[in-house]
This record gives structure tokens, C-alpha cells and sequence, in this order.
């Protein structure tokens, strides 16, 4: 995809980004050579299974967990080194809302005093300032004021998850993570949401990095969707592409499973489990599981031996399949 | 966006830039009117009793020694005739003294070591934790008289002593709560906000631990009273002419024969200052949580009254005969924060053989409720009205033993969450064994064999492996199949799946929902009731839908009717704010405004009216009732507005 320039063009490029836990026999590879890029003003949608490393890569991007590998550079500044992704500088510019609306807020503090900690941060001087600030925030997500002499718990899910996003809108980042923001909110709020993370985007001029479980959130929400297996990116695509015309057979039953309303269901369209990331299949990482791979078609052989990620870039939606192709995806 | 305009009362108060506003808090609850009452009384004895009885406590009368109780010595006299009631008082000084200096070293130490633990990394913090346990295991009275006599018996010895012998709980406990919320998100979201690691420590984890902190402050100022007094006893704490409460009580026991009441006095002024100090503590405790304090979202707004019962029409005839399962205006009652709360207000409904019955909703719209009371798996402290009848058999009508074995037999529950459904201690065999074995007394091979037979359904492969298996050795999928095939040990004829494939990846998701689509259409053709909130799932696997709102079902209709023409405007609502993959991406979704409602606290009329785009007055005073429409007899809706429904 586009970060096979890494540059001026993007607002935030990760160049084969390793994570890895642990040591020894209990070592894990979480995050294996992902390149991508957030484009300014535009979305990155990421989307995978569990364990497939992509929280991984959030909490990487803003120094949560240090990186083992790679290059990561916001507006073309290099911020690869754990202590750059430390600095108030950097933290300023990037910023990030979690998945649990439940457990992302301190308890013990009011929604203002939340706030407040953000706005501090950016080293705003005078109390009115502040305020001033952190009215500023609240507003822009749609709550009132009133809101800020409350705590958390007085709010209902999609509203916390609000509060959430007015936290990390305080210090006026340029780009916003959000991982799995939406996965704990009933439907209806779920849209609501949406609907407000667009807005903003539009208004401020965000980049957003949108990680998601679920296919259609990503749909809706992004400019470039980027398909993770297993530690890898294996496809990556505009979404009306990637949807339309897949082309790694992963992406392809992906889309599949995905239940779609009104839609008859066909049988699934990838069995088995996902395997141990410790201990992660040869060549291909999808070959255990490929419904059209070695153990469907004798003369796959080389998707047992040969990494199809090396050759990925080459291939249309850069994608990690010595056999891509592409399929409109299984759906009615 | 809804921008409200910009400050809508310009002299609200601005307590947010307050930290807490905890004293009120702390003054309101019962045990904090009681703790400040009895700790006044404590400190006015401390300060006061030494002023004025000082004198009747220290004078030596040898011919008034050993007095009996009398109202000149309340309570008698010592070996050199001081009175022991004025000695007690008098002592209260010194002893709140030390246990206040004692408790003080012992939560300054303990929480410093803690939280030192808590924050080093790797061999440092195993070194530290593993430190803790071992000095854990020495007991506290031996290192307190190890520790005062290194620090020079005496009262300074003796506070130091027992401070620093206190400290090791204080310790393990702050290190281990510590640890157990630096995992939390909001820890995460601070540190991505950049906020430094002391103001961390200060302000998100101390405030959120502090609660058991402060219980443990006061404990070891108890303790420490009691541990200097034992100090005392062997000399190594306060010397005579001093004397605290340990000392005074250790020569009543010494003396309890010849002066009973000696002991009593003391005793009683520790027990006071324990009592005193635990009430303390769980008002301050209490004061630190705001969560205890401030209204929650549930109880901000009052109850309106209950609407009077309305007429819930009878389930749709189901075709084929005699419904395998039938529930008539089922009602749950669960003890809420205000009194009892209705979470399934009068649901009904019936389950024809070999049907796949969907039933969606929000969160605290009542589905899953009303799923667990038809199992039988209403909480405990809740009742369950209403009739359900499965296989022709009144449930009500049953006694305890039979209404078990007709549950066991003919109706199976599989829960969203396969990893806490499952015994993390019993291997699977064991757990799906269980009920084969008990109610219909199979013989412990011939369940082994109808187990491994019923995974080999679920197609899990190599099953006398798996059934020696724990289940954390499974994966997330392979534990809803083994929930599965536990479900269908007994051949039932009902399955309920509640949110069976929520805690699953969307690739397992399929692999189940063929699977209990299997399940139906087998030869025993059971019944599945499937519960969800995801309506594409529903739509997909469903002959027919309920669709619940607030405890009650708003639409109850065929798979056909809800892909092609629903009426009720929630279940409009509802599909409409599903977002499509592949959907357009430049128009704003579909939303539904508002939030859900507060079951304990409906609006009145119509639930859904506040969020409704098409409600009229009548939505706002009148409940809708649940009725037959008209022109289409196989669907039940409730709402006035649709056309035909009203009545």
C-alpha cells in the first residue's frame, strides 16, 4: 500500500512495526513487520480476529508497550524510539480512546477534573484558560456542561464513551487511535458515535487509526481498511475494494462470515481456529486454514514453504497470497 | 453535532475543579454521625482526663487498697488504692497516642513499601513481593518485641517496633491492589495523556485503592493499642510511673480474683476504641468513594407509577400443532435500588417444534431475563410470574423434583461467555457428565460414551482426549461447541442460546451458528431460541423474531415480515442504524437519539416514545398494548401509531 514511500504524504507511517513479549520458549511475536500509513484528515481502518496483534499495534503507536523493531514517523518526523513516543510533544500530537467505556475513565475523579488533567498537560497557564478549555471539549461531543461536575459512573455507556473522546480531543491532537470504541455500545449508540467521530474528523481535521473487530464499523468509518492475521497485514484496500473484490482468501471468508441482514448464510466459509501466535504456521500463516490452499490443492506446496509476504507490495492490495486473486466475496 | 450553546447556567457552581466534595458524604451516612460522636467522646477523654483526674489516678492509698466496685471507686481500687476507673481515663492519652504514632509508621511504611513493589519491574518486584510473604510469616508480636528491643525498649521502642512490625499487610496488600488496577484502562489512558508516574501513583492509583487502605489505617491503630499493651506486659513497652491501657489491663488479670472489676475497665475502653475506630474507618472508606455517594444514573430520576396491567395478547397461533414451549404474560421482579424493579413486564410467546425463535434487544430491554426465568435461572432473590408451559406440563404445577427432571430433560441453556460457563476446576468429561449421571442415574462409562458421542456432534475431533481436558486447554470456539454438546446430552427439546456467539471472533461465529443450525434440522429437531442483539445474526438464523424494548416485547413477527415490511418504528429504528459493510460511507448513519431507557424507571406511555420519530400525545400517556394486527394475524406489534395496531 502507500507506505512503500514512507513520507511526507501521510500523517502517521509505520514501517515494518515488531512487537514482540517475552523471551525464551513463552516468546511472542505480536506485531510481525506491519506497514502502513494514517493519511492526514483520512481514516486507516484496521480490522482482524482476536489475537491478531492489532491492539497490539495501538498501544505500540502511543508507548504503551515498546516497539522491537521498525520505524514509525508522524508528519515525517521519526518517533521510532519509545522515549520520542514518551515526550509531551509527541503525546500532544497523537493521542488515544479505549474499548471499555466502563473502565477508561478514573473512577475517583469528575468528568471535569478528567478533562482537566488533559488540559493541564498541554500547559495551558491561567485557570480561565483552562476552563475555557475544557468547556471546549465537552461541547464538542455533544454534552453539556452540566456534565463535568459529575462522575463517571452517572453516565450511561455511549455517554462515558463520549467523555472519552472529549479527553482526548483536550490537548488538540492531530492524530486520534481509537481501538474497539464502538464494541461495547448497544447498536443505536453505536451509530450515534460513528456519526460524531466523522464529524470531528471533518471539523478538526483528524486522522484517525480505527481499530475494529467488526468489518462493517470499519466499512463505514474508514478511508483504507488493512486486514491483520495472525501478527501480519495480509491485505489492504479502499473499503468498496476490499469489500467488492478481495484478494487474499483470509479477507475474502472474513467477509463471508460476517452476518449480513436479510443476506441467506452460507456454510462458514473458514473452518479451524486460529493457531498459537507462539508458535505461528510456515510460509504462509493463513495455510492451515486456506479453503483454497495446500490442504485443498496438492500443487500448493509453496504455501507451506515460501512467505508470501515478501513479495506483497507487488501485488494488488498489497496482498499476502502467492495466489491472490481476486473474487467478489461470498455474500448472496 | 449537537453543540449545546455554550454554557447553559452561568452560575453553576465550579466544584469540578474541586477534587472531592467527600465531607458531606462522610457526615450522612449512619456510621459516620456514630464515629464522630464516639471518637469526640475519645478525644474529649484524652484531653480532659488527665486536666482533672490525674490526682486520683496517681495518689497511693495502701489502706484503701483492693476497694471494691462503690460510688466512691467506680470501679474499685489497685494494689497501692489508686482508683482504676480515673487510672483508665487518665490513660487514654498515652494509649490513643501510641496507637495513632504506631498506626501512623506502620501505613506510611506499609503503603511506601507497596506501592515501591508495585511499580519496579521484573526481578526487582519478584524481589520485593517475595520479601513481603517472608516477612509475612514471621508473626507481628514476635518482630514487634525483636524490633522495640533493638530500638531500645521503652515507649519509642516499643512504637517503633510495632509500627514497623504492622507495616508487612499494609504492604502485600497495597502491592497487590496496586498491581491489580495498573492493567485498567483509564491507568492507560492517563499514561497516554503523558501524565508523569508520582502523580499516577497520587491520583489514580492511591484514590482507588484507598478505600481498603483507610480500613487497614484504623485496624493497625487497633492492633497497635493491643500490641504495645502486650509490650508492656513483658516490660519492653511503657514503664511504670507510666501507664496505658495494657498495662492496666495486664495487672487486672494478674489480680481478677481479688479485684475482678480492675480488668473490666480497660478491656472495655480497648473493645470502645476498636468499635470506634472499624465505624471510622468504613465512613471514611465510604467518604473516598464517590461512586457510594453520588447518585448513580439509576436513582437520579424517581419511579413514576407502574402502569396497570394491560392486556397482552395471547401468542400467535403457532402451526404444527401443540407449541413444544409456551410462556403466558411471564413477569420478572428483581429487588432494585429503590424497591422491587419489573424487568420482564408480562412477556408472551410460544416455541413450535423444531423452531428457531429470535428474540432481539438493546441492553436492559429483558431478553436475556426472560430467557434465564423460563430456565428456571431467575436470581434467586427475584419471583417470576406468569405461566410457562413446556411440553404440555405447567411448570407451576410441578413439584421440585419433578419440575428439575423435566428441565434437565427437556430444555438446555448455552451461555455467552463459554470461558466463565465452564468449571475452570473440573475436566470437561466431568462437567458434562454431571447431569446424565444425577438425574437420569447413567452409569459413569455409559456418560463417557453418550459425551464423547455428543462432541463428536458438535465436531470437535479426538474426543476421549478432549474430554480429559480442562477447559482453559480449549480454545474460545472448541468451549462453546463442549457448552454445546453439554446442552444436548439429554436430547432436549428446547435450546436456548443466549448471545451464544458474542465472545467469539466472527469466523467462529459462523462455525456455531451452522452448528445449531444443524441441531435443528437433525433428527430430534430441537427448538432454538436464539437471543442477540445483532439483527443481521437473527435474520439470517430465525423463523420468527420477538423484538424487545424495556422488559417488554414490542414485535413479535415472521422472518419474512421483519426482512420485508416491520412496522413497529423501534424495530424500523433498529435496522436502520445497523451499519453494512460495503455501505455508502459519506452519509451520517442512521441513529436512534436518546439513550436507552432505565428499566427501573421507563418514561411513561410508550417506552420508546422519547426516541420515537413518529410518536403522537397519546405515545406519551398510554402504554401500547401488545395486540394481534388486524389485517395480518401471524404478527403481534405495540404501538399506537402503526397503522391497524391501535385499539
Amino acid at each position: 500500500m502507500s507506505s512503500k514511500e514512507p513520507g511526507c504524504e501521510a500523517m502517521l507511517t509505520v514501517q515494518d512495526l515488531t512487537v514482540v513479549f517475552g523471551s525464551g520458549r513463552s516468546r511472542l511475536t505480536a506485531v510481525d513487520g506491519v506497514s502502513f500509513a494514517v493519511p492526514p484528515g483520512g481514516t486507516l481502518g484496521l480490522v482482524g480476529e482476536s489475537g491478531s496483534g492489532k491492539s497490539t499495534i495501538a498501544r505500540a503507536l502511543v508507548g504503551l508497550v515498546p516497539t522491537a523493531g521498525g520505524t514509525i514517523r508522524l508528519d515525517g518526523t521519526d518517533v521510532t524510539s519509545d522515549r520520542a513516543r514518551d515526550a509531551r510533544s509527541f503525546r500532544r500530537r497523537v493521542q488515544m480512546v479505549f474499548q471499555d467505556p466502563y473502565g477508561s475513565l478514573n473512577p475517583r475523579m469528575t468528568v471535569g477534573a478528567t478533562i482537566l488533567e488533559a488540559v493541564s498537560l498541554q500547559g495551558k497557564a491561567s485557570t480561565a484558560e483552562r476552563r475555557s478549555e475544557v468547556l471546549r471539549a465537552i461541547e464538542l461531543v455533544g454534552l453539556s456542561p452540566s456534565a463535568l461536575d459529575r462522575y463517571p459512573h452517572q453516565f450511561s455507556g455511549g455517554q462515558r464513551q463520549r467523555i472519552s473522546i472529549a479527553r482526548a480531543l483536550a490537548v488538540h491532537p492531530e492524530v486520534l487511535i481509537m481501538d474497539e470504541v464502538t464494541s461495547a455500545l448497544d447498536v443505536s449508540i453505536q451509530a450515534s458515535i460513528i456519526n460524531l467521530l466523522k464529524e470531528l474528523q471533518r471539523e478538526l481535521h483528524l486522522s484517525y487509526l480505527f481499530i475494529s473487530h467488526d468489518l462493517s464499523v470499519v466499512g463505514a468509518m474508514s478511508d483504507v481498511v488493512a486486514v491483520m492475521y495472525l501478527s501480519r497485514l495480509v491485505e489492504s484496500a479502499a473499503p468498496d475494494e476490499l469489500f467488492n473484490a478481495p484478494e487474499h482468501p483470509y479477507t475474502r471468508g472474513l467477509i463471508g462470515s460476517v452476518p449480513e441482514f436479510g443476506v441467506k448464510r452460507r456454510r462458514a466459509p473458514i473452518p479451524g481456529q486460529v493457531p498459537d501466535p507462539r508458535f505461528p504456521p510456515s510460509g504462509c500463516r493463513f495455510h492451515t486454514r486456506c479453503p483454497v490452499g495446500p490442504a485443498h490443492r496438492l500443487d500448493r506446496e509453496i504455501c507451506r514453504t515460501d512467505d508470501p509476504q515478501t513479495a506483497a507490495a507487488s501485488r494488488p492490495h498489497s496482498a499476502a497470497c502467492h495466489f491472490a486473486v481476486s473474487v467478489a466475496a461470498p455474500r448472496g | 453535532m449537537t453543540i449545546t450553546a455554550s454554557v447553559d447556567k452561568p452560575a453553576q457552581p465550579k466544584s469540578w475543579l474541586r477534587r472531592h466534595v467527600a465531607v458531606r458524604a462522610f457526615l450522612t451516612a449512619p456510621s459516620g454521625v456514630a464515629s464522630v460522636v464516639a471518637l469526640a467522646v475519645l478525644v474529649g477523654v484524652a484531653v480532659v482526663a488527665p486536666l482533672y483526674l490525674d490526682a486520683r489516678a496517681t495518689e497511693t492509698d495502701i489502706a484503701g487498697s483492693w476497694a471494691g466496685v462503690g460510688a466512691d471507686h467506680w470501679l474499685g481500687t489497685d494494689a497501692l488504692g489508686r482508683d482504676t476507673f480515673a487510672r483508665v481515663m487518665v490513660a487514654t492519652r498515652l494509649t490513643l497516642l501510641l496507637g495513632l504514632a504506631a498506626g501512623a509508621i506502620s501505613i506510611g511504611l506499609g503503603v511506601a513499601f507497596g506501592l515501591l513493589a508495585a511499580v519496579s519491574r521484573g526481578r526487582w518486584r519478584t524481589a520485593l513481593l517475595r520479601g513481603l510473604d517472608a516477612a509475612l510469616c514471621i508473626p507481628a508480636i514476635l518482630m514487634a518485641i525483636f524490633a522495640g528491643a533493638i530500638f531500645g525498649g521503652g515507649v519509642n521502642g516499643a512504637v517503633v517496633g510495632v509500627g514497623l512490625a504492622l507495616c508487612f499487610p499494609i504492604a502485600r496488600i497495597t502491592s497487590t491492589l496496586a498491581l491489580s488496577i495498573g492493567g485498567r484502562e483509564y491507568i492507560s489512558a492517563a499514561r497516554v495523556l503523558g501524565v508523569r508516574p508520582l502523580r499516577l501513583m497520587f491520583r489514580y492509583t492511591l484514590p482507588n485503592i484507598s478505600e481498603s487502605l483507610v480500613v487497614a489505617f484504623t485496624l493497625s491503630i487497633v492492633s497497635g493499642v493491643l500490641f504495645i499493651s502486650a509490650l508492656s506486659f513483658l516490660g519492653l513497652g511503657t514503664q511504670a510511673p507510666e501507664f496505658d491501657w495494657g498495662g492496666l489491663l495486664s495487672e487486672g488479670v494478674a489480680n481478677i480474683a481479688i479485684a475482678p472489676a480492675g480488668a473490666l475497665g480497660p478491656a472495655i475502653a480497648i473493645a470502645f476504641t476498636a468499635l470506634t475506630l472499624s465505624l471510622t474507618g468504613e465512613a471514611l472508606a465510604r467518604a473516598c468513594n464517590p461512586v457510594l455517594w453520588t447518585s448513580s444514573r439509576k436513582q437520579r430520576r424517581a419511579a413514576p407509577p407502574e402502569p396497570t396491567a394491560v392486556p397482552v395478547a395471547a401468542p400467535a397461533e403457532t402451526e404444527g400443532g401443540e407449541p413444544v414451549l409456551r410462556v403466558d404474560d411471564l413477569v420478572v421482579t428483581v429487588p432494585g435500588a429503590v424497591g422491587p424493579v419489573d424487568i420482564v413486564k408480562g412477556v408472551s410467546f410460544a416455541v413450535a417444534p423444531g423452531q428457531v425463535l429470535g428474540i432481539v434487544g438493546e441492553s436492559g430491554s429483558g431478553k436475556t431475563m426472560t430467557a434465564l426465568a423460563v430456565a428456571g435461572l431467575a436470581p434467586p432473590s427475584g419471583t417470576v410470574g406468569g405461566t410457562i408451559t413446556l411440553t404440555g406440563r405447567r411448570l407451576a404445577d410441578l413439584s421440585k423434583a419433578e419440575l428439575d427432571a423435566l428441565l434437565a430433560r427437556e430444555l438446555s441453556v448455552v451461555f455467552q461467555d463459554p470461558s466463565s460457563a465452564l468449571n475452570p476446576a473440573l475436566r470437561v468429561g466431568v462437567q458434562m457428565t454431571l447431569s446424565a449421571r444425577i438425574i437420569r442415574k447413567l452409569r459413569r462409562s455409559a456418560a463417557y460414551q453418550l459425551a464423547a458421542a455428543k462432541l463428536r456432534d458438535v465436531h470437535i475431533g479426538a474426543p476421549d482426549r478432549q474430554l480429559k481436558a480442562y477447559p482453559h486447554q480449549l480454545s474460545g470456539g472448541m468451549r462453546q461447541r463442549v457448552m454445546i454438546g453439554t446442552g444436548l446430552m439429554a436430547e432436549p427439546s428446547v435450546l436456548i442460546a443466549d448471545e451464544p456467539t458474542t465472545a467469539l471472533d466472527v469466523t467462529v461465529q459462523a462455525q456455531i451458528m451452522d452448528l445449531l443450525e444443524e441441531i435443528n434440522t437433525g433428527d430430534r429437531s430441537t427448538s432454538i431460541i436464539l437471543i442477540s442483539h445483532n439483527l443481521a445474526l437473527v435474520s439470517q438464523n430465525c423463523d420468527r423474531v420477538l423484538v424487545m424494548y424495556c422488559g417488554r416485547i414490542v414485535e413479535d413477527l415472521d422472518l419474512d415480515q421483519l426482512l420485508t415490511d416491520p412496522k413497529h418504528p423501534y424495530t424500523r429504528a433498529l435496522l436502520a442504524a445497523m451499519p453494512k459493510p460495503g455501505g455508502p460511507r459519506e452519509a451520517p448513519m442512521a441513529t436512534i437519539g436518546g439513550e436507552v431507557p432505565d428499566i427501573a424507571a421507563p418514561p411513561a406511555g410508550c417506552p420508546f416514545h422519547p426516541r420515537c420519530a413518529v410518536a403522537v400525545d397519546r405515545c406519551r400517556t398510554d402504554l401500547p398494548p401488545l395486540v394481534i394486527h388486524p389485517e395480518d394475524r401471524a404478527r403481534r406489534v405495540a404501538c399506537h401509531v402503526v397503522e391497524g395496531a391501535g385499539v
